[in-house]
């Protein structure tokens, strides 16, 4: 699989479709970091096994990356469905990047259209973080109009089964969903006192922020402090502010990569705040987040003169 | 250091009697800030003004807090007060300690206590306002008025007497709306025709009107004083220009036995035809769902007739764009029609009509040439029953309001009969009688006392068929309940007046409220009643709620007024400059914008657009989000909205609402 990738990249850089290839390489201590390939050669520092698990989409945005020229991003199904948001939110147009497309099963895809990426994330079952990549040796690369019919043997070996996330995080889209269930059950007394302690942890390191492909605002609200709505000092009050205005932010927006909580050093589970405002939106709207291309995706900002609540008319 | 003023009036006794005032004036006098504090009976008053007027004057004041009613009330009075006095406006504002205070409180210390918290917060905010001025945009002075009949016609005559241009669009083939249906007019009985077509006729001919009868508006963009209009003018079949009325057409057209929509179904046209002889435009129209030519491709004995050669079959329809500086929405209503009624007989019976089918029996020109003859079999009615409040007043029938003319119209009907029929019974059931207006009530009286017509009060709760007789079933509550059957040759039901088709689709279009039985919205009930809630779109006629005709042409010429008042000011419109602006900052962010445009989606005006920043060498730095000023209404829905805090209203900026808190 891995050979497969640094054959497309390499393709990609000798034909000078992009200049630049966002992907996963070694780093230290058996840890995956992100890797900026310019060069046909170096393609080879690029990795794929189940360990590539981080949200590179979060690169995208950054103006050192973009001087560099036109990437393409190596992107698992939780990648796709941050870049179609960022195209919803007008922060990346058809043309900015190519897309390198991993699925599940392991299926390589190109995508230089991202409404082809929407209608691709869209047909697939929508998931909270990455299942571990079917490990197999070889899957011929599809081209974008034949991804679909060539997509789906099965997988021949070891589907792995390890998680994909660090070891002092463990966490799974089952088991999040499990521990949204249960919180949400508990009185409101108890879930606050349970956020409470939670937070009472945070650093204020803003990491979470950092690891957020959608978290791209030049200037954070936090750091404005002219007036300054949420204090800097991590007390707890600052604290809950602070998670209350992230959360808030991403209402309708989160794409449920899980990226926020495996950055946090002090594990606190934030991404279980967005993933109850996720499950909200989508009951309430039917709507769900990375997944349309087509306007209005993003219910809270969309004015209808019909729309059911008449406090509008 | 702030040099503020503060003022607090007692509204008579409205605020003094819970709040100790003068304990008020004396310890915001303390706050930091404050150069000046006083107290006063009537701050709105003449003497009230000027003690506002010296003060500022004597002082300086660079700012000025009122404690008083609600800036709904007196802002303007006291923004002018301190311009008057040389005073920015904007630096003047106003804490409502009527209804945030005293009104809902007792009298007592925490009352004062919270009246005095009321202006700390608003000195707090007023040290950061800044000195705004007026938004002036430009504007096309030309009116559209949206419907032709009384009240579209008033408006476009008075706008057009003014001397501004008006497009006045009508979706049917002839103006005149319901009033051209009518036969004599209450209170006075004077002939609806006979003073309605004089001004059909002069809207026609005026220079400053253009008349677009058969279309309807396609859509409505832009804001107060630039707005462009998109008119879809409906293929008449016609070449207007060479039509001259003479009406050949309609009589050699083979296919006659449409119903006639102008005499509510009780009479036929062709399928080429004018609704009504004193029709304007006189020009005709070709039904294409019952032309034969356009059903079977073959016939065209209208267009063989035609002296001119006129006839366009192929003709299509045409859209015209127009700029407009204010419009004027008259679309008017419409009336439940006898199948809405399951106990009235759900439209089966022939003879049970609408209170507007009697108008079209009992008209001069209508299809019975003014004779009370019942629609089943042609005899003239012997006995007629009226029944009022047919589905209005009636929540159970989702029309819980009172319709306004039904009254007034049954007692018309009832004595148009009476005059028609001199032998023939006429009863009419009713809840109440409103007959609240000038000559209306006198009106009533004469059908009861001269005319002698037998009103009962009561619910009619079934009409039934009984060996081919009508039979009225109800009671009479002024004689305990008493049931009553009354045997009728025809029955009348006043049927609620409701809004009309397509209302709520138009209000979409012109991004104007509308209430739930989709009647328009005034922007106040009664201070603001021809106004909308968008800025440059007004209100005339039953559109807004089910009037009669002195009250239609009333609002038309207020509505025309404020298009007149609108067009009078100079080039230029002012506008208050509470709008939304998307903040700039030093390089390299230029503004914290993402570029991000949810917010373009989320505003109820379509205020935002996209601007590009540029370098010096025009290289595109980034795209953001700018706000039109023309557009924006100041609501906030944009600022609450954007996540990295990058738009601002003005005079309620994110500094300010922080300080107010922050005084609290
Ligand atoms: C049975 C009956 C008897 C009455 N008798 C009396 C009486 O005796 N005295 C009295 O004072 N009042 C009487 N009235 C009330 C009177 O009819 C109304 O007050 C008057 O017609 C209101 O005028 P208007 O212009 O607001 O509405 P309308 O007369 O309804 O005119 C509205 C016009 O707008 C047009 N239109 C609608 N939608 C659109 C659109 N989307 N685009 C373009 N054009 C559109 C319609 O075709 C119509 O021409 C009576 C009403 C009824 C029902
Ligand atoms: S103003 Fe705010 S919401 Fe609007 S485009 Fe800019 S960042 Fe997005
Ligand atoms: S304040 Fe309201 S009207 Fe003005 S731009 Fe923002 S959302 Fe639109």
């Amino acid at each position: 699989m891995t050979e497969q990738l640094q054959q497309q990249a390499r393709k990609l850089l000798d034909d000078q479709e992009v200049n630049l290839i966002i992907g996963y390489g070694e780093g230290s201590a058996r840890a995956v970091r992100a890797v900026f390939v310019r060069s046909p050669e170096e393609t080879e520092k690029l990795i794929l096994d189940e360990r590539c698990t981080a949200n590179l989409a979060v690169y995208l945005n950054k103006k050192e990356i973009r001087a560099l020229g036109k990437p393409a991003i190596v992107a698992r199904p939780s990648v796709q469905r941050s870049i179609v948001q960022l195209a919803v939110e007008n922060q990346l147009a058809n043309g900015d990047i190519t897309v390198i497309g991993i699925d599940d099963d392991g299926t390589l895809t190109l995508f230089s259209d991202l409404d082809k990426l929407g209608e691709h994330v869209l047909a697939q079952a929508p998931l909270r973080g990455d299942s571990p990549i079917a490990s197999s040796g070889s899957r011929s690369a599809s081209s974008e109009a034949s991804s679909s019919g060539e997509a789906s043997s099965s997988p021949e070996s070891s589907a792995s089964t390890e998680s994909p996330h660090s070891p002092e995080s463990p966490h799974s889209p089952e088991m999040d969903e499990e521990r949204v269930r249960k919180l949400s059950s508990l009185p409101m007394e108890e879930r606050f006192a349970f956020w409470m302690s939670e937070f009472a942890e945070c650093l204020k390191c803003y990491a979470c922020r950092a690891a957020c492909p959608l978290c791209y605002c030049e200037r954070c609200t936090v750091d404005c402090n002219q007036p300054q709505w949420v204090s800097v000092p991590a007390h707890p009050l600052g604290n809950l502010e602070w998670h209350v205005m992230r959360a808030m932010h991403l209402a309708g927006r989160c794409t449920e990569c899980g990226a926020c909580y495996d950055a946090c050093p002090v594990d606190i589970p934030l991404h279980l705040l967005t993933q109850k405002m996720h499950d909200n939106m989508e009951e309430a709207f039917g709507t769900s987040s990375g997944e349309k291309k087509d306007k209005p995706v993003f219910p809270l900002n969309s004015f209808r003169p019909d729309d059911k609540e008449d406090f509008f008319r | 250091m702030s040099r503020i003023g503060i003022f607090i009036c007692h509204c008579g006794e409205n605020i003094s009697g819970t709040v100790d005032c003068g304990r008020v004036a004396g310890e915001c006098g303390n706050i930091p800030g404050v150069t000046h504090s006083v107290d006063y009976k009537y701050m709105c008053s003449d003497p009230g003004q000027t003690i506002i007027k010296e003060a500022i004057r004597e002082n300086r004041l660079d700012g000025v807090v009122i404690g008083s009613c609600s800036p709904r009330m007196h802002e303007k009075t006291f923004r002018k007060a301190c311009a008057d006095a040389g005073l920015n406006p904007f630096l003047c504002e106003m804490a409502n300690l009527r209804e945030h205070c005293s009104w809902v409180h007792e009298k007592s210390d925490a009352t004062t206590d919270k009246a005095i918290s009321l202006i700390r917060i608003l000195v707090e905010k007023v040290k950061r306002n800044q000195p705004l001025q007026p938004i002036r945009v430009p504007m096309t002075k030309r009116a559209l008025v949206i419907g032709g009949g009384i009240a579209g016609i008033q408006a476009s005559l008075d706008i057009a007497n003014a001397g501004h241009p008006v497009i006045l669009v009508e979706r049917e083939p002839s103006i005149g709306g319901h009033m051209a249906q009518l036969s004599e007019t209450f209170p006075t009985l004077d002939c609806s025709q006979c003073i309605l077509t004089p001004r059909m006729v002069e809207v026609a001919q005026h220079p400053n009107i253009t008349l677009y009868t058969y279309s309807e508006l396609e859509s409505l963009e832009g804001f107060v004083g630039n707005f462009k209009a998109r008119i879809r003018k409906k293929a008449r079949g016609i070449d207007e220009s060479l039509c001259t009325g003479c009406g050949l057409c309609t009589t050699k057209c083979p296919t006659k036995k449409i119903p006639s929509e102008f005499n509510t179904g009780l009479g036929q046209r062709p399928g080429i035809f004018v609704p009504f002889p004193q029709a304007v435009p006189n020009i005709p129209v070709i039904d294409q769902e019952n032309c034969r030519y356009h059903l079977k491709g073959k016939c065209g004995l209208c267009a063989k007739i035609c002296p001119t050669g006129a006839i366009r079959f192929d003709q299509e329809d045409e859209i015209i764009e127009a700029e407009i500086g204010a419009v004027v929405v008259a679309t008017g209503f419409d009336v439940l029609k006898t199948d809405f009624f399951p106990e009235y007989g759900y439209g089966r019976y022939p003879d049970v009509i609408t209170g507007l089918q009697f108008e079209r029996l009992a008209s001069a020109s209508g299809p019975t040439m003014g004779e009370i003859r019942r629609p089943s079999d042609g005899k003239i009615a012997e006995s007629v029953v009226f029944v009022a409040c047919a589905g209005s007043r009636d929540a159970a029938k989702g029309k819980p309001y009172c319709s306004k003319i039904c009254c007034m119209y049954t007692a018309k009907h009832a004595m148009l009969y009476k005059h028609k029929v001199h032998h023939g019974q006429a009863h009419v059931f009713y809840m109440d009688i409103r007959a609240g207006g000038k000559m209306y009530d006198e009106f009533v009286r004469r059908a009861i006392e001269e005319d002698h017509v037998n009103y009962l009060r009561g619910r009619v709760s079934k009409i039934y068929e009984e060996d081919g007789q009508l039979v009225v079933k109800g009671a009479d509550t002024l004689l305990d309940h008493r049931p009553v059957e009354i045997k009728a040759d025809l029955v009348v039901l006043a049927t609620a007046g409701v809004a009309n088709n397509g209302a709520e689709e138009l209000a979409q279009k012109l991004h104007v409220s509308y209430d739930a039985y989709n009647f328009f919205a005034e922007a106040h009930p009664k201070l603001m009643p021809v106004e909308t809630n968008t800025a440059g779109i007004f209100l005339a006629g039953a559109c807004q709620s089910p009037k009669d005709i002195p009250e239609s042409v009333s609002q038309a010429s207020g509505a025309a007024g404020k298009v007149s008042a609108l067009f009078g000011q100079r080039k230029e419109l002012e506008r208050d400059p509470m709008v939304a602006v998307v903040n700039r900052t030093a390089p390299p962010l230029f503004s914290t914008c993402m570029g991000c445009f949810l917010c373009e989606s989320a505003c109820p005006y379509h205020a935002i657009e996209k601007e590009e920043i540029r370098g010096r060498n025009g290289d595109l730095i980034k795209t953001v989000a700018k706000v039109n000023e023309g557009l924006c209404q100041g609501c906030g829905t944009c600022v609450a909205l954007c996540k990295s805090k990058s738009i601002d209203l003005m005079g309620y900026s994110n500094q300010q609402m922080y300080a107010e808190i922050k005084a609290l």
